[in-house]
């Protein structure tokens, strides 16, 4: 396999990576409120499970980019040769997914755990505190979207 | 759709019939009933909350120990059951409710009591334990006039230091190791008596760790033994306990329907306590819907003769409370509103308005024909099955409508199960011509198209603010403001797309006409110019509003791609191992494209509202009214049905 494939997939690995590790910070922020709020009040695990989840679009997003690196070099089914530069054109297509999802994922975790103790003391407010969280996604979403038109627009 | 005119109304009525006529208001569920200044002081007479709060505490007791335990959808969606209002009654006055809460609150004081007793016995035993070789009985280490004796443990690593200190302070002393462990020596010391403080004081700077045991006649091991025994009566009668509470799941029903019989109870005392009375007739004042007014009258009239309405103005600075109305269709889509907040007197009422743009948004985000007809499933499946409450009911039909407009959306951008049209069996190959775009292949088509939206959803926004204007008669404004951005952002789109020296020059022109425009409100020729210059700054948030419609091409992407992704994995273990390969093929397959459906459809839903109530709503929504909350009935268990 040649560097510029080598250097496709760091781009594609950083994404998932860096997505995943976000989600993972971000879930785990968020649980440790909701699991707080559980104890005083088990009843309410449903509505606290969707502000759980809710930080854990960032780690779909980088899996996403990824996917979409892997097709652009076809990784999955075979590979194509890739040229040492546009290895690296896809390395750095890859970052804005990466970082805005790993920075997004951890504050979305924190806004969604203050969501979850809005939920504690008023549950009719719900609608509320899940569309609270989602202001920050919007950045992993632009993340994203910058990183497939740029993978599109690479030419191997 | 609009939202409707209010009147305020007093009610004047007989005292004797006052119960009669709340239980209409409550069942109409349409008069919001304000408080009167001089409001009357009723004597509460029984202690209802507390009744309420013990009751809900026995409720919880039961629950805790009920087999039964609560689904996820239904903690999510809370169903109740239905019942007369007459079955109401009957069941809570029949019901014996003293002596099961006596039983219940008995109960939970007993169990609450005996795992105190069994945290104490542990905690004894632990202490205890590391002393069972000792052979004496334990009341003796409380010494006599001569020699006493010192109970604790010293760390391991530090126990040979110990002794020798020890040792060297007075030969008047013995120590017995008891308990030899990896990290904990446990040791008893006596020694006579007259030696104690020069002991004591070595022992608090040795790092010595003294234990109090308990005082008792029997030795260690036996005294362990007695605890046990105690130990395994107290877990005997909790068991029993536990039974107990567990039969009591009989009651659980009774209780739920007493507790709502009280909310009710005290809901009307609420209300009564609201209105003014004199000795012999009472007054409520309130505020109905203009349009329930006579049909309301003519009921009222039906249920007693001794009964008048009069319409009254509404107070200096009071707040006219909101209610809006919506064609059923567009109902459930209210809970959008909802979550915003209410709407002014002056709004326009904006369910209607956001229906389409976030049916079609939600469609975009799934845009897979599988996830739609698994959507409609689900949802049917909710709806039949269980008894919603308004909120709940409204979420699922949302989703069902949402589910109906993917399907066509996924035909056309060919998604079926995260598979292309292409590898569908040829029977359905008519799908294939249906398909107009590759999203994967053409993500600019999409995006540009997802931009358009945006731009098509503010304009209307746009529009709708300036009917609002000329409702109140500022016809400038509308023209001035609204058209003016409306053109201007047109002109600038139109560079983009068609550059010619036309746009160009329609572009300054109407940036010329901005700048002589916005500033007109201020004072003074500078400050409007000044005015008129800093409001092109808003370019930048019509810009940032409409890229915020991309994510559409983002979601779209993420649940057909996820999709993909799911059928590569099981399409690789199929063939892994004979026969179990399919097995696990199916397993991915199912939980897969099920946690894409969720993880998707929670997407959708929460970025589609997002967009309504981020970017459209504050084209032309103000809110900040007082939502209408008439008087009815307000139960947490059970739906009170009429016959």
């Amino acid at each position: 396999m040649d560097i510029g494939s080598a250097l496709a997939i760091c781009g594609a690995a950083l994404a998932v990576l860096f997505g995943g590790a976000g989600s993972a910070a971000g879930i785990a922020i968020a649980s440790e409120a909701a699991a707080g709020v559980l104890s005083e009040d088990p009843d309410k695990f449903g509505k606290l499970l969707i502000m759980v989840a809710l930080p854990g679009t960032q780690g779909f997003y980088g899996f996403l980019a990824a996917i979409f690196i892997m097709m652009k070099i076809n990784l999955l089914g075979g590979g194509t040769a890739v040229s040492a530069t546009a290895g690296l054109q896809l390395l750095f297509a890859g970052l804005p997914v990466a970082i805005t999802c790993l920075v997004s994922g951890y504050f979305q975790g924190r806004a969604s755990a203050g969501g979850i103790y809005l939920i504690a003391k008023k549950p009719d407010e719900t609608g509320k505190a899940i569309i609270l969280p989602a202001m920050v996604e919007t950045y992993a979403v632009v993340g994203l979207l910058a990183t497939i038109l740029l993978v599109n627009g690479i030419i191997l | 759709m609009t939202i409707l005119p209010m009147q305020k109304i007093e009610l004047i009525g007989l005292l004797p019939e006052e119960e009669k006529i709340l239980e209409l208001l409550k069942k109409e569920g349409i008069l919001e009933i304000r408080e009167f200044k001089d409001k009357r002081i009723i004597p509460s007479g029984e202690n209802m909350e507390s009744q309420i709060a013990g009751i809900r505490s026995a409720i919880s007791f039961i629950e805790k120990f009920s087999k039964t335990k609560k689904s996820l959808i239904d903690s999510l969606i809370s169903p109740k059951f239905e019942l007369k209002k007459e079955e109401l009654i009957n069941t809570s006055k029949n019901f014996n409710q003293e002596e099961s809460l006596e039983k219940i609150q008995g109960l939970d004081q007993e169990l609450n009591n005996i795992a105190a007793l069994k945290n104490n016995l542990l905690q004894n035993m632990a202490t205890l334990a590391p002393f069972k070789n000792l052979d004496i009985p334990l009341n003796r280490l409380d010494g006599n006039q001569k020699i006493s004796a010192i109970v604790g443990s010293v760390k391991t690593k530090e126990h040979k230091k110990f002794e020798i200190g020890l040792r060297a302070i007075t030969p008047f002393l013995e120590t017995e190791v008891v308990e030899f462990q990896k990290n904990e020596t446990y040791i008893v010391i006596y020694f006579v008596n007259a030696e104690r403080e020069k002991i004591e004081q070595f022992l608090n700077n040795s790092g010595f760790n003294r234990i109090k045991l308990l005082s008792q006649a029997a030795a260690p091991l036996n005294e362990l033994n007695n605890i046990k025994t105690l130990l395994n009566k107290a877990e005997k009668s909790e068991a029993e306990y536990i039974k107990e509470a567990l039969a009591l799941n009989k009651n659980k029903y009774n209780l739920m329907l007493l507790h709502d019989f009280l909310l009710e109870k005290q809901n009307n005392f609420n209300a009564k306590s609201k209105s003014a009375s004199t000795r012999y007739t009472f007054v409520v004042r309130g505020w109905i819907t203009k349009k329930d007014l006579p049909l309301f009258k003519e009921k009222l009239q039906k249920l007693t003769s001794n009964v008048a309405i009069f319409e009254v103005e509404k107070d200096k600075d009071e707040k006219v409370p909101v209610a809006i109305e919506n064609p059923k269709v567009f109902a459930p889509f209210e809970l959008i509103l909802k979550i915003f907040g209410t709407p002014s007197q002056k709004d326009i009422e904006p369910t209607m308005a956001l229906t389409p743009f976030f049916i079609l948004f939600f469609g975009i985000c799934l845009s897979d024909v599988g996830y739609g007809i698994l959507l409609i499933l689900f949802a049917t499946l909710l709806l039949k099955k269980l008894k919603l409450p308004r909120g709940g009911k409204s979420l699922v039909i949302l989703l069902l409508l949402g589910g109906i407009v993917t399907i066509p959306i996924g035909v056309l951008t060919g998604s079926y199960l995260g598979l292309s049209a292409t590898e569908l069996p040829s029977w359905l190959s008519i799908l294939k011509q249906a398909q107009i775009i590759e999203p994967i292949k053409n993500p600019v088509t999409i995006l540009i198209m997802s931009l358009a939206l945006g731009i098509v959803q503010i304009f209307f926004g746009l529009i709708l603010q300036g009917i609002k204007k000329i409702r109140e008669g500022d016809w400038l404004g509308a023209i001035l403001d609204d058209l003016l951005w409306i053109f201007f952002i047109s002109s600038l789109v139109s560079i983009f797309v068609f550059p010619s020296t036309i746009s160009n020059n329609a572009a300054i022109i109407l940036v010329i006409l901005l700048i002589l425009t916005q500033g007109r409100s201020e004072k003074g020729i500078i400050k409007k110019f000044l005015m008129g210059l800093l409001s092109l700054y808003n370019v930048s948030g019509y810009l940032g509003d409409t890229l915020s419609y991309s994510r559409l091409l983002a979601l779209m992407m993420s649940t057909s791609i996820i999709g993909m992704v799911i059928n590569i994995l099981a399409n690789m273990v199929k063939d892994s191992v004979p026969i179990i390969g399919y097995v696990f093929m199916f397993a991915i397959l199912i939980v897969g494209h099920i946690f894409n459906l969720i993880i998707s459809t929670m997407s959708a839903f929460i970025h589609s509202m997002r967009l309504q109530l981020v970017e459209f709503f504050p084209k032309f929504f103000v809110g900040g009214g007082s939502e209408f909350k008439p008087f009815r009935h307000q139960t947490k268990y059970v739906n009170i049905v009429e016959k």
